[in-house]
Parts: C-alpha cells; structure tokens; sequence
C-alpha cells in the first residue's frame, strides 16, 4: 500500500514538469465557458429592426413579446438599423379584407449563413401562425399540446455549463493518462520494466494520480460555473462519481494513447482532438440524431454520451436511462482496463518487451 | 547568401530527421475540418415518430404539409418520419432515436370539419432552449404551409430579400475558417520545434559568439515556417475539396495577401514565444492551444459578429477577424466594403508583431561584438 500511495505521489509530483499541460487541460473549459456563458446571454433570441411598425400596431407588439412557452423572447425587436441587422418589415398589416385574411411582411436577410437564414425564417413564421391564430382563427386554429420532457426548457447556457464539465474531463483524462506514460518514454520506463512491483500497483497509481488531478479540476470548473451560470443547482456527491468515472475511463484510455505514441506533442494532439469528437459526437454540442443513423450509431457506442447524460442529470435533472449509462461506462472501464493492463504487462513488463 | 543557404539546409535536416514538426501542423486544423464536415457536412432530417390516428383524411393532409417543409440549412426537410407506432415512437423517444413524437387523434378530421378547435400532441425534447426552439418552430413551419394550403381565407405573404448574393452552407464557412488555422498553426509549429531542436542540440548557444547578425539565420528560419505554413493550408485546401466540395484553391491567389500577413503575424508570435519560454512544451501549449482560443472567438466557426460587448472587443482585437472577414469575401462575395479596413489592421498587426520579433531574436540570440 505504500508503494501505492508512493507512486500516487510522485505522479502528482511529476506535474510541475509538465506544468503547461496541465495549464491547459484545466483553463481550456473554463475559457469556452466563459465564452458560451457571454454568447449566450440573450439565450435564444436574435436581434432585429422593425420597419413601418406603426401600420400594424398590433402584430409589432406581437412580435416583440413572442415567445417560448417560458417566456423567453425569440426576437430582441428595435427601431435601430444597423447595416449586419435583419429588417423585417410590415408592408401590408394583418388584418381582413373582403373576407379573407391579407397583409404582406418582407423579411430582408443580412446575413448569407443559411443556418442563420433558417433561424430567422422560423421566428418570422412562427410569430405570424401563431399571430394569426390567436387573432383570427379561434376555432379553426390547430392547437398543440405540448408534452415536452422537461417541464421547463433547459436554459443553453445552463445546458453549456454541464456539457462543456464533460469536456474538461474528456481532455483532462486524455492528457493526464497519456502524459503519465509517455513521460515514462523519456528514460524511466526500464526502471518500470526491471520493477518487481505488479503492473496493477504501478496502473493503479498512476489512474489514482488522475483522478485525483480531474477532482481538482472539476473543483475549478463548478467554481466558475457557480460564478457565471446564476442558479446552478450542483449535486455534490453525483457531480464527484460522475467526474471519478469519467476520469477513470478518460485516463485509461489516455494511458493508451501515451504507450502508443511516446511523445508529448503528439499525445497532447490526440487528447485535444480525441476530446473534441468524443465530446461532439456524445452530443456535447446537441443532438447528433440529425446527422443519421451512422452518427447515431457512433452516439450509442461513445461513452461520453452516456457520461454527459449522468452530468446532465446531476446538473439539469434530464432523465437519464441509469442501467444503460451504467452498463455502457461499466464496460467501457472494464474493457480500457484490460486492454492496458494487457498492453503494458506485454510491452513493458515481460521480458521481450520494449521498454525503450 | 551562402550562409542563408545554409541554414535553410540546416533547418530541412532538422524537419526530415523528424517530421513531427510539419504533421504536427497538419494534423490538428485537418481533424478539426473533417469532425466539422461530418457533423455539418451530411446533416439528416430530424427523426420524429408521427403516429396518424385520425379517422378521416386531414390528418395525412396536416402531416404531408409537416414532412415537406425545407429547411435552407442543406435543403432537406426539417423532419423525417422514422415510426408511426405510439409505443414504439415513444419507446424510441425515450432512449433519444426520436427528437419528437407527434400524434393527430382521431377525431382530428371531424374537429377540424367543424371547426371545434382541432389539436395535436406533440412530445417534444426540450433540453435546451435552442434545440426546444428548433422542434416548436420547425412544427409551425408545416402548419403554416397547411394553413395557407387548406384555409382559402388566408392570404398572408411572407416575402424574403436577400441582400447577399448567395446562401452558403454553415459548414462551407467554417472550412474558410480551419484554412487560416492551418495556415497559423502550420508556422508557428514548425517554427517553435526547429528552434526548440537547436536549443536541444546547443547550436543555438553558437550565435551569441558569431561575428555577424543572425538576421539571415532569422529569415531562413521565416521562409521554412512559411513554407511549412503553405504546406499545412495546401492540404486543408484538399481536404476541403474532397469533403465538402469546396474548391478553395481556387481562391487562393486572391486571398494571399491577407493569408500572408496573418502567417507573419502568427511566426512572429511563435519567435516571441520561443525566446521568452524556456519550456518548448509550454510554448507549444501557449501557440496551439492559443490559437484555437483566439480561432474560436474571432468567428472561426461563424460569420456572425458577436453582440455581447465583451465578445465583440475580444473579436475586434484578435487580427484573425479581419482576415476571415477578407477570405470570406473572396470566397462567398460576402464583403460589402473594400476590406481596406481589414488590410490596414493585418498590415499594422503584422508589422508591429514582425518588428518585436525581429528586435527579440537579434537581441536574445546574439551578442553583439564589442567595438
């Protein structure tokens, strides 16, 4: 056990030597977050002019107040042109003549981005139905009842402040594992192969020292998220076994990572990109069932898929299917675990190996 | 001359004993490109269940009009229908297969020929507010086009004028944007591990004793980052190409000057970087993480400009912006101005960065012989 707790030690040591990774693997979520958290202030509403308000006074005001079932505005209206602003403009106000209902409204888009055009698009069609159906069709208007999961919208930024946690540990135990090996490329590896100590002691060690590097920085990261997202509600408890799992199967395969490709630079890469995807494509961003079913199967195989949807739960209070988290992450773990355990007991450990 | 050969040769030896330093410059704008194309690349509709109990034919009506709405973003339709069956859809809702599950009931018809307040159910997955916002609007999009369809009395224009000429795809505009992070990154890393080998070797200790300015050593050491900076946009270029169709090469010669003065901008940070850190992983950390940062907050990944006041001093001040603003304009004819705004800053930003790293190098690097 004190050949343990020793090597926890000087692996948490070993960090000043590579202290800017560290830097990075701790400031990097925090700097998106801060990011999402001033991006995002406004949530989902999009500036817009409106001209010749005045023709329907009516639906101008509709327009301003529209808005999801929680009272977030879609549009942020002003008076104010400005050259990178949508205009919407009311040439025809709403309104019914000879019998049916008429008016004309011209929507000058600024932007070429064809994801922005749809976002505006939608808003401008979106106010109008719902316009005309309050106002004017009464019976005949197709109502919807709505049965959403949750029984608020999750806010975005709220939504950001725990997906960007599952990236930090992503990267984190990516670059922690893998540094933790490949430093051991640079001179000290033979010392690990001639070792009577069992490759379990020395694997233990060094998954301990990462964990217990990822509980400091999440410790980092809730602090920020508590500062700049008002309102965050943090379980304590789920955030630290989401985060021990989550640094256990990151680490492992990080671990991987370092006995593969030796040098720094290059583990550093595969931790920043491996996060990246694994953070994309576990829905980190949103949901990944819009780029079909080949994108849905890589989803289901992610364990950070199932990892954000714990921190989700623990954070937003999504409802999370716990047996198939559970089982995914369990098998993930098992499976890395054996894998390096294999791995470096042939590469490193027994004789014939190649510990230089 | 001979010694500016020289030292060009010197530093082709360091990259082909290890061409680390060239893939490394490569690797990390051409992951970031494709993740994006396959995430924006090939999006699909979104997958909801449509469960059809009416009785009569409004229903089929009511969904045909939901199901062939067209979505600008890749010209497909805002949704799929993947199930009808309601335990299954909702089955599949659950397990987050379905983004929504949309069930007419079977008096739909009859309400709706009665005018008794016809309604739908509509489960929904609210897990954020943008993608809750996604799957209300998106709905209302179809009941729109059925309104104006099948209700005679509504005449109601929504006329759209477009004051750009085209509509790109938000994935056509991020590959714009990794060709300029390969272009920074490619430099600035070749830069800082061919400085960082000699450092290794000890060689660089020789030019505090050698009787001339190492300023021809300086530009050997420009002209391979450059070089290695070409390489690194050439195949991001390709890579664009090949994914997403886009023929960036093309543009290229019209987009170099503004290319070419972001490259002196970014070698200059990284001869900055490499003279005041001792660490190479450090300053590798401070150039490539640093550049992502500074790629994210100056619209790498969108061309809107943000509005946050904070963001937008950050986005103003970061030279990359303004070069996006000029590789965008030329690309997708986006830029209503000349872009002389843009040119100035790039200019001024390269010449000052370029100026600080000249006057560091010939300062820290050599010691100028005593008269």
């Amino acid at each position: 056990m004190k050949r343990l707790l020793y090597i926890v030690k000087k692996e948490l040591g070993e960090a000043k030597g590579s202290l800017p990774f560290h830097i990075i693997a701790v400031a990097s979520p925090l700097v998106f977050l801060c990011f999402w958290v001033l991006a995002l202030a406004e949530e989902i509403s999009l500036p817009v002019t409106l001209a010749h308000g005045e023709r329907d006074p009516a639906f101008a005001s509709y327009l301003e107040t529209y808005a999801t079932p929680d009272g977030i505005r879609y549009f942020d209206v002003s008076d104010e042109s400005h050259k990178d602003k949508n205009v919407i403009s009311i040439e025809r106000p709403i309104t019914v003549e000879n019998g049916k209902l008429t008016g004309t409204i011209v929507h000058e888009m600024k932007s070429m981005d064809r994801n922005m055009t749809k976002n505006f698009r939608n808003r401008l069609t979106g106010a109008v139905t719902s316009y005309i159906e309050k106002n004017y069709l009464e019976n005949r208007a197709v109502t919807i009842t709505e049965k959403p999961v949750h029984r608020h919208d999750i806010l975005w930024k709220r939504y950001f402040a725990a997906s960007l946690l599952v990236m930090g540990i992503l990267m984190g135990g990516l670059l922690f594992g893998s540094l933790g090996v490949s430093k051991e490329w640079q001179g000290t590896m033979i010392l690990l192969s001639v070792s009577p100590v069992s490759p379990w002691w020395v694997l233990a060690g060094k998954e301990i020292a990462v964990v217990l590097k990822g509980l400091v920085s999440t410790g980092c990261y809730v602090l920020a998220a508590a500062i700049t997202v008002p309102g965050l509600t943090i379980d304590i408890a789920g955030i630290a076994a989401a985060v021990f799992t989550g640094y256990l199967i990151a680490g492992l395969a990080g671990m991987l990572a370092g006995i593969a490709f030796r040098d720094a630079i290059i583990c550093f890469l595969v931790s920043l990109l491996g996060s990246l995807g694994l953070w994309l494509l576990g829905n980190g961003f949103g949901t990944m069932a819009v780029i079909g079913p080949a994108g849905a199967c890589i989803t289901r195989a992610n364990p950070a898929t199932y990892l954000l949807a714990v921190i989700q739960h623990v954070i937003n209070g999504t409802p999370v299917q716990w047996q198939v988290a559970v089982t995914v992450l369990f098998a993930w773990y098992v499976i890395l675990q054996g894998t390096v355990f294999l791995v470096y007991r042939r590469l490193i450990y027994m004789p014939g190996g190649r510990p230089q | 001359m001979n010694r500016f050969t020289a030292e060009l040769k010197k530093i082709a030896v360091i990259i082909a004993n290890d061409p680390r330093s060239l893939a490394a410059g490569i690797i990390a704008p051409s992951l970031v490109l494709i993740m994006f194309s396959l995430l924006f690349g090939g999006l699909s509709p979104m997958p909801v269940g449509i469960v059809d109990n009416d009785r009569g034919s409004w229903g089929r009506r009511l969904e045909k009009e939901i199901l062939s709405q067209i979505s600008p973003l890749g010209d497909i339709p805002y949704f799929g229908k993947k199930e009808t069956d309601y335990t299954k859809s909702l089955a599949e809702f659950e397990k987050g297969i379905l983004t929504g599950v949309l069930v007419i009931p079977e008096d739909f018809s009859s309400c709706m020929e009665h005018h008794d307040k016809p309604h739908i159910v509509y489960h929904l997955n609210n897990f954020n507010t943008d993608f809750a916002k996604n799957m209300r609007l998106y709905l209302e999009e179809g009941i729109y086009s059925f309104y104006r369809k099948y209700y005679r009395d509504i005449d109601i224009e929504i006329e759209e004028r477009f004051a750009a000429q085209a509509q790109v795809e938000w994935v056509d505009i991020i590959a714009v944007g990794t060709l300029l992070l390969a272009f920074a990154i490619g430099g600035m890393f070749n830069y800082l591990y061919v400085f960082f080998k000699e450092k290794l070797y000890g060689t660089l200790l020789l030019y505090r004793v050698a009787p001339r300015s190492p300023l021809l050593s300086f530009s050997a050491r420009i002209i391979a980052a450059f070089l290695s900076s070409l390489l690194a946009g050439l195949f991001n270029a390709l890579l664009a190409c090949l994914l997403l169709n886009l023929n960036l090469f093309a543009y290229l010669p019209h987009m170099g000057t503004a290319v070419f003065l972001t490259v002196i901008t970014y070698i200059s940070w990284a001869v900055l970087l490499s003279l005041f850190m001792d660490n190479f992983y450090g300053a590798v950390m401070a150039a490539m993480g640093g550049a992502m940062i500074l790629w994210f907050f100056s619209g790498g990944f969108t061309m809107a400009v943000p509005e946050q006041p904070v963001l937008l001093f950050i986005y103003r001040i970061i030279p990359n912006s303004y070069a996006l603003d000029v590789m965008r304009g030329i690309v997708f004819g986006s830029n209503a101005a000349d872009g002389t705004l843009d040119y100035i800053v790039l200019t001024g930003t390269a010449a000052v960065s370029f100026s600080f790293a000249v006057w560091a190098f010939r300062s820290r690097v050599w010691k100028r012989p005593a008269a």
